[in-house]
C-alpha cells in the first residue's frame, strides 16, 4: 500500500470527490501514475503533464509512499 | 462572388478627408480568406515599402473574415493590420466582441485608413455610408469614457474600437480597445491610430449578411456545440476563463517567474496554490462575444480600501502572469487594478507587465534608484509600486515616458547592462509562455512575421481531430526538432482559421473539420483542410514578404538568452533545459522553403503559392 497526495489542476479538479485541488489516496503497492489516474476516474487523455515530487514524470512512473503527484490538463492560458 | 462577403473595403484618407470603396474580387477572397490574410495582401500592394509606421502615409486596417457575423461558432473576430510602431515589422492583432459582426452588417468586409487628420476625428461606418467626424468631445477621454459618450450620441447599438489617452500620446505599447474590455492588444496599433489623430472607428448596421446555405450552417452550429461539449478540446477550460490556468502555469513553469529568472513553484509558491475561488473572488458575472457559447469573459466588482469601488473586468491569464508571477506580486486586487488601467488607457497588458518586471529587475540590481523612479520602490512584489509604475507608463510620466518608448529606448537610457533583463523581440515583450516549457514557442516568438506572439501556431495543442504527428511536449533535442517541423502546419491552419474570423478558442474546442465545413456553408465554396493549409501558407508568405521587402531580418537579431535556458534554471521542473533555437530554425526554414540566412521565401515557393508579383519584387 502507498499513500500519496494528489493535486489536480484546472478542469481536473472536478475529479476530486473532496472539494478543492488536493486529495489523498491509498494505492496498491507498485502502482504507477497511470493507475493513479484510473483510480481517480480521470481519463488519461485529459492529462498532459505529470509531476511527481516536482519532477517531470509520465504515466508509467512508479509511485511510492509519501509521493506528491500533480496532474495538469492541456495548456489553456491566453 | 463568394457569399457572405460584402466585397467592399472602405478606404479612408484622413489627410484629404475622403473615402472610397476598394472592391474585393473572388480570387482575393479565395486566396486569402479575410482578416490578416486579405489585410497582408492589401497592405503589401498599397503601402509603399519602408513606410515609417507613424508617418501619415502608413495604413491601418480593420478586417473581418467570412465567418464574422455568421452563425459559425465563434465567428466574431476582426483583425487590425499594419506596420507596428513598436517592432517596425508587419503586424496583426486579433479582437473579438461585437465590432467585427457589426462592421459586416454596416456593409463592409473591412476598413483601411491612411493619412493624418489635421485634428482629432472618428470614422463612422453606418449602413453602407462612411463619414469622418470631429472627435474633440472625446479626445482626452479614456476608452470607457469614449464608449459612454459615443453611445449616448450615436445610439446604444453602435460598436466602437477606440484608443485611450495612451494611444493619443503614442505610447508604443498602446492598443485598441473595443467595448471596454476586448483588445486588439499587441503591436502598438493604438499609437498608430494616435499618430493619425484617429480616436475611434464606430460601426452601426443591421444589413443582412447573405449566407450560401443558411440551414446547413445552423445545423453545423448545433453539431459543433455538441462536439465542443464532448471534451476532446479545450471548451471546458475556456469556459472557466483563462485566469484559471494561472496556478497550472506557475507550477509547471510555463508562466515566467521573476522576470524569467525564477522558478514559479519555489519563488512564487503562493500563486501556484491559488484556488479558483480566490482567482474569481470578485467576479460578478460572465460575458461573451457575439453569439459565442463559450462565454469566457468575466466582469468584476471590487471594493477595497486601497482602490475604492472598482467595476471592471476579470484579467486574462497573460495579464495575471505578467503582473503576478513575473513580478512576484501576489496581490490579486492589484492585478484587477492594473488590468483596468491598461484597458481604460488602452495599453497592452503583456507589454506593460514585461516592462514593469524589467524595471523591477533593474532596480533590484542597482542600475536605477528611487531618484530615477520618482520615489517608487520598485521591488519584487511591491504591488503599490507596480500599479503606480503602470500609471506612469500609460501617462508618459517620469521614467514612464522612457518605458513608453519600449525596451530599446529603456536600454538606451539605463545602459547596455540592462539588456540581459529585457525579455523581448524587437521591442515586443515575450508573452507568458516559456519556451523552456514548450520549445516551439521560441521559434514562433523569433521568426513569425509579427514577433513575440503566443498564438500564431496554437502550438501547445493542435485542434481536435488534427493528426499532427509531432510529439507532445518534451524538451529533448529530437523532440525540439520534430515540434519545430510541426509548426508549419499549425501556423498555416491558424492563419486560415484566424483570417476566416473564427476565434482560436472555438478552433481548439471542436473538431478541426468544422472549419472547412463552416466556410463551405457560409461562402458556397467547398473547402478542404488541405486547401486551407495552403491558404494559410500563402498568408504566411505574404506577411514574410512584407518584412523582407522592408529589409527586416529576425534571424541574426537579439533573442533573450534567459528564455532559451542560457543559463539554465538550477531547480524546478524546467531545471537544466536548454533550447536549441538554431536547430529549430533549421527545421522550420527547410519546411517553409525560406532562406536560412535571410528568411526570404524561395522564388519557387512564391510561384507555387501563386505569388508571382511578390516573386518579381523580391527576385527581379
Amino acid at each position: 500500500m502507498a499513500s500519496v497526495t494528489v493535486k489536480l489542476y484546472g478542469i481536473l479538479e472536478k475529479y476530486n470527490k473532496e472539494k478543492g485541488r488536493k486529495v489523498a489516496i491509498d494505492l496498491p503497492g507498485d502502482s504507477n501514475a497511470g493507475e493513479l489516474m484510473s483510480a481517480l476516474n480521470i481519463p488519461k487523455e485529459r492529462v498532459t503533464i505529470v509531476l511527481v515530487n516536482g519532477e517531470p514524470a509520465d504515466q508509467t512512473h512508479s509511485l511510492k509512499e509519501g509521493d506528491e503527484v500533480e496532474l495538469f490538463p492541456p495548456v489553456s492560458g491566453g | 462572388m463568394l457569399k457572405e462577403y460584402t466585397g467592399k473595403i472602405a478606404f479612408v484618407d484622413l489627410s484629404r478627408r475622403e473615402n472610397k470603396v476598394i472592391q474585393l474580387d473572388e480570387s482575393i477572397c479565395s486566396d486569402f480568406l479575410g482578416g490578416y490574410g486579405i489585410g497582408a495582401k492589401l497592405l503589401y500592394d498599397f503601402q509603399k515599402p519602408n513606410t515609417d509606421p507613424l508617418n501619415p502615409k502608413s495604413m491601418i486596417g480593420f478586417i473581418t473574415g467570412p465567418l464574422t457575423g455568421t452563425p459559425a461558432v465563434t465567428g466574431s473576430r476582426f483583425m487590425v493590420v499594419g506596420k507596428s510602431p513598436l517592432t517596425r515589422t508587419w503586424s496583426d492583432s486579433n479582437c473579438g466582441g461585437y465590432f467585427g459582426p457589426t462592421l459586416k452588417m454596416a456593409g463592409y468586409d473591412g476598413i483601411l485608413v491612411q493619412g493624418q487628420a489635421d485634428k482629432p476625428v472618428y470614422v463612422l461606418v453606418e449602413e453602407g455610408k462612411v463619414t469622418i467626424n470631429d472627435a474633440k468631445h472625446i479626445w482626452g477621454e479614456n476608452t470607457t469614457g469614449v464608449e459612454k459618450i459615443l453611445k449616448r450620441r450615436l445610439g446604444s447599438d453602435v460598436q466602437i474600437a477606440s484608443i485611450g489617452k495612451a494611444g493619443e500620446k503614442q505610447v508604443l505599447i498602446a492598443n485598441i480597445i473595443h467595448d471596454r474590455r476586448r483588445a486588439a492588444g499587441r503591436s502598438g496599433f493604438g499609437a498608430l491610430m494616435g499618430s493619425k489623430n484617429l480616436k475611434a472607428i464606430v460601426v452601426k448596421g443591421k444589413m443582412a449578411v447573405p449566407l450560401a446555405h443558411p440551414e446547413k450552417i445552423l445545423h453545423l452550429r448545433r453539431k459543433a456545440i455538441v462536439d465542443m461539449k464532448k471534451g476532446k478540446g479545450l471548451f471546458e477550460a475556456f469556459q472557466k476563463g483563462s485566469a484559471a490556468y494561472t496556478p497550472s502555469g506557475i507550477s509547471t513553469g510555463d508562466a515566467p517567474t521573476k522576470n524569467w529568472s525564477g522558478v514559479g513553484r519555489e519563488d512564487f509558491a503562493q500563486g501556484a496554490d491559488w484556488s479558483e475561488e480566490e482567482i474569481y473572488k470578485y467576479r460578478t458575472k460572465k460575458y461573451t462575444c457575439w453569439e459565442c457559447p463559450i462565454v469566457c469573459g468575466g466582469s468584476v466588482r471590487m471594493e477595497t480600501e486601497e482602490y475604492g469601488v472598482l467595476e471592471s473586468h476579470q484579467p486574462e491569464y497573460e495579464t495575471m502572469a505578467a503582473f503576478s508571477s513575473n513580478c512576484l506580486n501576489d496581490s490579486l486586487e492589484s492585478l484587477i487594478k492594473v488590468n483596468h488601467i491598461c484597458n481604460d488607457y488602452g495599453v497592452d497588458t503583456i507589454s506593460a507587465g514585461g516592462l514593469v518586471a524589467f524595471i523591477i529587475n533593474c532596480f533590484e540590481e542597482g542600475f536605477i534608484t528611487k531618484e530615477d523612479t520618482d520615489g517608487l520602490e520598485m521591488r519584487w512584489g511591491n504591488h503599490q509600486a507596480i500599479v503606480k509604475m503602470t500609471e506612469k507608463i500609460v501617462n508618459r510620466e517620469g521614467i514612464g515616458d522612457i518605458l513608453a518608448g519600449g525596451f530599446e529606448k529603456a536600454i538606451k537610457h539605463i545602459g547596455k547592462k540592462a539588456e540581459q533583463y529585457a525579455i523581448h523581440v524587437r521591442g515586443e515583450a515575450l508573452p507568458m509562455h516559456d519556451p523552456r516549457f514548450e520549445p516551439a514557442m521560441a521559434l514562433i516568438y523569433k521568426v513569425n512575421a509579427s514577433p513575440a506572439k503566443h498564438l500564431p501556431a496554437s502550438q501547445y495543442t493542435g485542434p481536435p481531430g488534427l493528426n499532427l504527428r509531432a510529439p507532445q511536449f518534451g524538451t529533448e533535442r529530437e523532440k525540439q526538432k520534430e515540434r519545430a517541423r510541426g509548426v508549419k502546419i499549425l501556423e498555416s491552419l491558424n492563419n486560415s482559421m484566424s483570417s476566416s474570423g473564427m476565434c482560436v478558442r472555438g478552433y481548439l474546442s471542436f473538431d478541426v473539420q468544422f472549419l472547412p465545413a463552416f466556410l463551405g456553408a457560409v461562402t458556397g465554396k467547398d473547402w478542404t483542410l488541405e486547401e486551407l493549409t495552403q491558404v494559410g501558407e500563402r498568408i504566411a508568405n505574404v506577411r514574410q514578404a512584407f518584412n523582407i521587402r522592408d529589409g527586416v531580418n529576425f534571424i541574426k537579431e537579439y533573442f533573450p538568452s534567459l528564455a532559451l535556458g542560457s543559463p539554465p534554471l538550477e531547480s524546478g521542473p524546467l531545471k537544466g533545459v536548454r533550447i536549441d533555437l538554431e536547430l529549430m530554425m533549421d527545421e522550420y526554414f527547410k519546411e517553409m522553403d525560406w532562406d536560412r540566412e535571410s528568411g526570404k521565401p524561395s522564388r519557387k515557393k512564391l510561384q507555387e503559392l501563386g505569388l508571382e508579383d511578390i516573386a518579381t519584387d523580391l527576385y527581379g
